[in-house]
């Protein structure tokens, strides 16, 4: 690659990176994105400049409003020029965040369209103060007043002696919620999230450069940096996109937890007024889509990027160039979904994103309409994912490799992508009806014109529980690997692992109901989802115990991968237990929407995918850096995350019993007039809230771990674990291509599979000579080109 | 832990016993293996499985097991669905069909809701219809036309210095609550009994005539409001509420519905 | 083994296919960088006045959606340069059964169109809620005028009725409402004609070179004009109309379109022309926005898939005319054909649906 070139791209991707990251900003300040242009412009004002001489004034303000309380305000100015020609003397322009203008007289009236502006009439003209109500909303956000106005001297033209005009800004902060107890000044939230993820973002390039600069000191200039980096962005190695998408799940892992400590921070006592309701909605909106789409599926992708190919014995992907497209719209994608919350308008509909809600241009907020833009490029992303993995797992794999010698971790993400694959375009189709409804006006979800409601929730779930099975799944084919590799057995029931997990995967469509028990479905449709819900059970159980029995009769070496496989059991047989209550519909009615949920999916999604993919982090690390991890600090990692975790979130399902409800910015502890939380809660909160802090600094332990053990870490041999699928055959880290030798068009010594067992059953079946026959022609090429 | 009703305690109490049963069963068998099969230090280790790169390793399966840990959970799973089966009568039992508690009540008749072992539910010889409409952020309820006071009764109160609803029913009455959103979907959680229910923004629910309520209701002659047809017609969510104990209690949101989703409190009280 | 050895392999143009190692390419991160740009700014073009509830065209940022879109063409710009270099020297084949000697590109494309089956099933679904949940416009109207003792079902002058109009209801009108989209169908049928044309031109081995240059330069090109007579016809009929004057055996006709008939996402008031009660002459308005919605995104997103072909097919017509088709790699021809068929497939689905049913 000529450097030169490498350069200008790089060059020509910083101005477009600095015009996505702009962009934003142009219409976004002060008020969030959308805003009219008369809070950034300025006004109608006549002449250029303002003056200081005008003063504006607004009479009427209470210190703090009261939910949709009217008041009744007097504007006024004074100053500007002498009176010269005729009546005219004034003019006025008040602009407001929220609530609702009501003119009283004839002197006034609603400007822009909007009842939250308001300006003289033509009868206005002739004074230098009106009045007119103002109605307060009935949220607690602060609402910014900007208040214009013209002094006018009358003479009906803008040249000679020139009308003035002035600016003046107001803020009227809620008196809701925070009843009783005033706290002291506390810092903007978002601007702490903003801080964060900026130094976050500042510590992984340092990482990064830090790292460059350790590989090779004396090549560390921009000369030899700019093709580093350049190669980085276009790289379409399987390995680097698995990086990637390796770095990029962690760091959004990062960011999620930051919501997750907001969330708690909030939370630690009732009637916390540390965010507004406002905030907490948005933060715990962000940290469910970060957590799914922006720090599990990435994380996952990352290996199975790495591994898929290298355990199938393939030299890459089927089509490397779509994988990196899959990569490269998800930090797009992440940027549309983050668009807005810094300036307080970021989505605020939870992870499900509701209707009607969720196209409600009135309360719901304008990020909504990036949030679905930005879960857009998300599902296109997937879908590419979904083709590239399919057709890698079905076509590329290595000759002597059947269906049924793939090893367990491919065959999750074949499972995985294949669900994914079928249900997400449901779930993109409902994104672009709510992107559309809310940006040109369709009515997809407008009640009043007689959508409905329900749609979205069928589109969503019908795409939203396959998901969460997509997230679990590919943690089962780790800790398959990872249990038998640590036992030194083959794994007990190869056979019914596959069908348990294919199993999981046909189920996975016809369970999806049980999200809407409570949304007025037909009863035998219930009952129908209450059976086959229950029925997931099944797989699930056969997964665990032939896990435990692959322990049977092994010698279990201890590792920290072990460790957390084995911690993986126990939490994740305590998520499935949790699970099962769901189904049972009399105790759904009164468990939905509870902190029992939060706790059973965080023990599923926490407990099973993150706790599988910190195994995958240690069992494969030596793999893909060829530097062995500290054990002394892995098992530090596991110990105090392992306990903090459980300390998080096991305390959670009684609180959901006792009645405490998800998405609430606060909760209500039993006083003399009404019975709700018992006192204990407040204490179990408060205990959560302590653990979620030491849950998430453990992890940075894991941080530490990669980092140093990539710099000081002794090197890994090809085979540290004693594995036998085929990405433990190539060096540590792998060659690029990973197997074989590529010379005229065709491949040269890829891997082929033996199998120890007597019966060799790669040929093709009855079935797939039938297929075949189909759908090559005869006089094709019939060669095989290795 | 407190009691919510009888219904959701003993499915409760059955779930708990398995899942302890499930749960210990797999954790014994998990500490067991994974301390007994503990790998010890220098140990030459039974290659059995043939364990070697590049070679799919032996298979180590038992079919009979297999089989065993298939069907005796799918066991469970039958008897588990079996028992949750029963009570759902209690709760989709429809104002149409007989389900148990009756046809609506004459005015002024009571109940007389007892729990009925055999059957396992509340029963009762007649119930009364509230209605109740979910808004963006509060609750409205309306008797309708159940007039005694004692029966039920609208009035105010305060949450934590939040004005709310509160509604107030007398212990041992059946209501069958007729549900409407105004604006988005809400869901109220009548904790303490341990039901939800979403209520949607639908036609009906929508104030087209423009007399600021919604079309659910109309005013009749005696100034009472009533259903403007039936539940059915009107496409109204329903939820049974038994009043089975003495108690005040807040009524929370339950569908996430916008800023002050959290503060959407109503309190509702029973009487003796 | 023929490959380009005139060009130095970089991320931004061709490369040398034949040595195996992964390509780098800029593509990715620019196309991604574009399109996240554009769904940004298309956002922000529209405002919602709260006032009136309605969604208003603003223009904001028409600029920075241009920007938008020559990003996305550059990162396209940049990936038809690197494939232009493919000959078709390391076309991979499968190697796994049940797919074993088939064409992974082609498998990638049949996996590919699982998922846009399900993108139309989904929108199907969606017409078919809307469909078969809704009253009929046509049933309200023939219930009658309201009286709530016998007919409470019926309708009120000046009181919009929210009910399903089906836009068939006005294109199977008359012949010549149906008439685009008539053609249309013709014109998709015969351009997947067109396209196996052009197949099987490149992959005859016993023609020479420039024959078959020309041959499946035409062949691409046809199909590329009749999928533009499709766009074409498709606006004609939903924002332009036309007419026919007095021809002497055919009559003088004026065809509005179907926007100019009021038949937009936006109209609660929508009056059809037979909504006339004609005893006390009162009119039945509707509020059709959903039934306009199902309708413009459904055929819509089918007319998205015409002009993402249309965009392929330039690159394909440009590379047929510098010769880039030979009968080893003539099968990439094909992969774009399965998707044009599956394209005119959803169609023929389309069309009943929403234009005669």
């Amino acid at each position: 690659m000529k450097m030169n070139n490498s350069r200008r791209a790089i060059a020509a991707l910083a101005v477009m990176a600095g015009v996505l990251l702009l962009a934003p900003l142009v219409s976004s300040l002060p008020t969030g994105i959308g805003g009219s242009s008369i809070q950034t412009a300025g006004c109608n004002c006549h002449n250029g400049a303002s003056d200081s001489s005008v003063v504006a004034d607004i009479q009427g303000f209470p210190e703090q409003y009261n939910a949709s309380e009217t008041y009744s305000l007097s504007i006024s100015f004074t100053g500007g020029p002498a009176q010269v020609g005729n009546a005219n003397l004034g003019g006025f322009n008040l602009w407001a965040s929220d609530g609702i203008f009501t003119p009283t007289d004839g002197l006034t009236q609603l400007w822009g369209g909007s009842v939250t502006e308001v300006a003289h009439t033509e009868a206005g003209n002739d004074y230098t103060s009106w009045a007119l109500d103002w109605t307060a909303p009935e949220s607690g956000k602060d609402v910014d007043f900007i208040l214009h106005v013209n002094s006018v001297n009358g003479d009906g033209v803008q040249t000679g002696q020139i009308d003035q005009w002035n600016r003046a800004d107001y803020t009227l902060q809620s008196s809701f919620g925070v009843i009783g107890d005033v706290i002291p000044e506390a810092p903007e939230p978002f601007v702490v999230l903003a801080t964060l993820i900026l130094i976050t973002l500042a510590l992984v390039a340092i990482t990064i450069l830090y790292g460059f600069y350790r590989s090779d000191p004396d090549g560390f200039s921009w000369e030899t940096f700019s093709p580093w980096i350049a190669d980085w962005l276009t790289t379409t190695d399987h390995k680097k996109i698995g990086t990637l998408y390796f770095l990029a799940g962690l760091f959004f892992l990062g960011i999620g937890g930051i919501m997750a400590l907001f969330i708690r921070v909030q939370l630690a006592t009732p009637g916390n007024d540390f965010l507004t309701q406002d905030q907490y909605n948005q933060f715990f909106t962000l940290h469910g889509t970060t957590m799914i789409f922006l720090a599990a599926m990435p994380l996952i992708n990352g290996f199975a990027n790495w591994m898929v190919p290298l355990q199938i014995g393939a030299p890459d992907l089927a089509m490397p160039r779509l994988n990196a497209m899959s990569f490269w719209l998800q930090p797009v994608g992440a940027l549309l979904i983050f668009t807005g919350v810094f300036s307080g308008q970021g989505a605020d509909t939870g992870w499900t994103g509701y209707a009607p809600y969720v196209v409600d241009m009135v309360n719901g907020h304008d990020g909504n309409t990036f949030w679905a833009a930005g879960q857009i490029m998300l599902v296109a992303s997937s879908t590419l994912t979904g083709i590239n993995f399919l057709t890698t797992i079905a076509v590329m794999r290595a000759e002597g490799m059947g269906w049924m010698q793939m090893p367990l971790f491919t065959w999750s993400i074949l499972v995985a992508n294949l669900m994914l694959f079928l249900s997400i375009p449901a779930f993109g189709v409902g994104l672009i009806q709510v992107y559309l409804d809310r940006v040109v006006g369709t009515a997809f979800y407008d009640v009043g014109a007689g959508g409905d409601p329900l749609l979205w929730s069928h589109l969503f779930w019908y795409f939203g529980h396959p998901e969460v099975y997509v997230v679990i799944v590919p943690a089962f084919g780790v800790i398959s690997e990872v249990l038998a590799t640590s036992s030194r057995r083959s794994i007990f029931g190869y056979r019914s692992m596959v069908f348990a997990m294919a199993g999981i995967g046909v189920v996975a469509f016809i369970v999806y109901g049980h999200h809407m028990f409570t949304s007025g479905m037909s009863p035998v449709l219930r009952f129908v989802t209450m059976v086959t819900t229950m029925l997931v059970a099944v797989p699930t159980g056969i997964k665990i115990f032939n896990w435990l029995k692959t322990m049977h009769g092994g010698s279990l070496v201890y590792r920290t991968h072990t460790l957390w496989a084995l911690g993986f059991l126990v939490t994740f047989t305590l998520g499935g237990i949790s699970g099962m209550f769901f189904p049972s519909i009399a105790m759904d009615t009164h468990l939905h929407e509870s902190y029992f949920v939060v706790a059973h999916f965080h023990y599923v999604l926490v407990g099973g995918t993150v706790f599988g993919f910190f195994a995958a982090i240690y069992y494969w690390y030596p793999k893909m850096t060829g530097r062995m991890m500290d054990e002394r600090l892995g098992t530090l990692h596991f110990l105090t995350a392992f306990i903090s975790y459980n300390g998080v979130f096991w305390p959670m399902h009684r609180l959901g019993v006792w009645g405490m409800a998800r998405r609430h910015h606060t909760y209500f502890i039993s006083t003399d007039d009404f019975a709700n939380l018992p006192p204990e809660a407040a204490d179990w909160n408060l205990f959560i809230s302590v653990s979620a802090f030491l849950f998430f600094l453990s992890n940075f332990i894991m941080v530490a771990n990669m980092v140093i053990s990539y710099l000081r870490g002794s090197k890994a041999p090809a085979d540290p674990w004693g594995g036998w699928s085929f990405e433990w055959m190539t060096a540590s880290p792998p060659p690029t291509p990973s197997f074989g030798r590529y010379e005229d068009g065709v491949w040269y010594d890829l891997p082929k599979l033996r199998d120890a067992n007597e019966h060799v059953t790669s040929e093709p079946g009855r079935f797939a000579r039938w297929f075949n026959r189909l759908m090559v022609p005869d006089d094709g090429n019939e060669e095989v080109t290795h | 832990m407190a009691g919510i009703t009888p219904l959701f305690d003993n499915l409760w109490n059955e779930y708990i016993i398995w899942s302890f049963l499930v749960g210990g069963f797999t954790f014994i068998w998990l500490y067991h293996h994974s301390l007994w099969y503990k790998s010890e230090e220098g140990e030459d280790w039974d290659n059995k499985d043939g364990i070697e790169v590049g070679v799919f390793p032996k298979h180590y399966d038992n079919f009979t097991l297999e089989i065993a840990w298939t069907v005796l959970p799918f066991f469970l799973i039958v008897y588990l669905a079996l028992i949750s089966w029963g009570p759902l009568d209690a709760i989709w039992s429809s104002a149409e069909a007989d389900g148990g508690y009756g046809d609506e009540c004459a005015s002024g008749e009571l109940s007389n809701m007892t729990w009925s072992e055999s059957e396992g539910r509340y029963v009762a010889d007649c119930y009364h219809v509230i209605y109740i409409e979910a808004y963006q952020w509060g609750w409205n309820f309306d008797c309708l036309e159940v007039t005694v006071p004692d029966l039920c009764e609208v009035g105010t109160a305060v949450v934590e210095g939040t004005p709310a609803a509160s509604l107030t029913l007398k212990q041992g009455e059946v209501y069958l609550a007729a549900m409407g959103s105004a604006d988005v979907t809400h869901a109220p959680w009548f904790v303490s009994w341990g039901v939800k229910e979403d209520v949607l923004y639908s036609e009906g629910t929508m104030d087209k005539n423009g007399d600021g309520l919604s079309d659910n209701l109309v005013l009749t002659e005696n100034g009472e409001y009533a259903l403007s047809g039936s539940i059915g017609e009107l496409g109204l969510m329903t939820v049974w509420l038994p009043a089975d104990n003495v108690e005040n209690f807040l009524l929370l949101c339950t569908e996430y519905c916008g800023d002050n989703h959290a503060y959407m409190l109503a309190q509702i009280n029973v009487n003796a | 083994m023929s490959g380009d050895h005139d060009h130095h392999p970089s991320p931004l143009g061709p490369h040398d296919w034949s040595h195996g190692a992964p390509h780098n390419s800029y593509a990715p991160i620019v196309m991604s960088i574009g399109i996240g740009l554009f769904l940004f700014v298309f956002a922000g073009m529209f405002d919602y006045n709260l006032e009136l509830s309605e969604h208003e065209y603003t223009g904001h940022g028409l600029l920075w959606l241009f920007v938008a879109i020559i990003i996305t063409g550059l990162g396209l710009l940049i990936w038809w340069r690197q494939d232009l270099s493919f000959d078709g020297t390391y076309e991979p084949l499968a190697t796994g059964a049940p797919f074993r000697n088939i064409q992974i590109r082609k498998v990638g494309m049949f996996v590919f169109l699982m998922s846009e089956m399900m993108v139309f099933t989904s929108l199907f679904s969606t017409y078919m809620r809307y469909r078969l949940g809704l009253r009929r416009c046509d049933d309200v109207f023939a219930d009658g005028l309201f009286d709530p003792v016998t007919n409470p079902t019926g309708w009120q002058e000046a009181v919009p009725v929210t009910c399903f109009e089906p836009a068939s209801h006005l294109i199977a009108s008359s012949w010549w409402h149906l008439a685009p989209g008539a053609i249309n169908t013709f014109a998709l049928i015969i351009s997947s004609f067109t396209i196996v044309q052009a197949l099987r031109y490149a992959k005859k081995t016993d023609i020479d070179e420039e024959l078959r240059r020309k041959r499946v330069t035409m062949f691409l090109g046809t199909t590329w004009v009749l999928a533009i007579l499709f766009l074409t016809l498709k606006m004609v009929e939903w924002f332009v109309g036309f007419y026919i004057p007095d021809l002497g055996f055919i009559h003088e006709h004026d065809i509005k379109s179907l926007v100019a008939e009021g038949y937009t996402i936006g109209n609660d008031h929508y009056q059809h022309h037979s909504y006339v009660d004609e005893a006390t002459g009162a009119h039945m308005t509707a509020n059709i926005r959903v039934s306009a919605s199902t309708f413009y995104v459904t055929t819509g997103t089918h007319g998205a898939h015409v002009a993402g072909g249309i965009i392929g097919l330039t690159y394909m017509t440009f590379k047929a005319w510098k010769g880039g088709y030979t009968p080893s790699n003539a099968v990439s021809i094909e992969y774009f054909g399965l998707y044009w068929h599956f394209v005119d497939l959803v169609w023929v689905l389309v069309f009943p649906f929403f234009y005669l049913y």
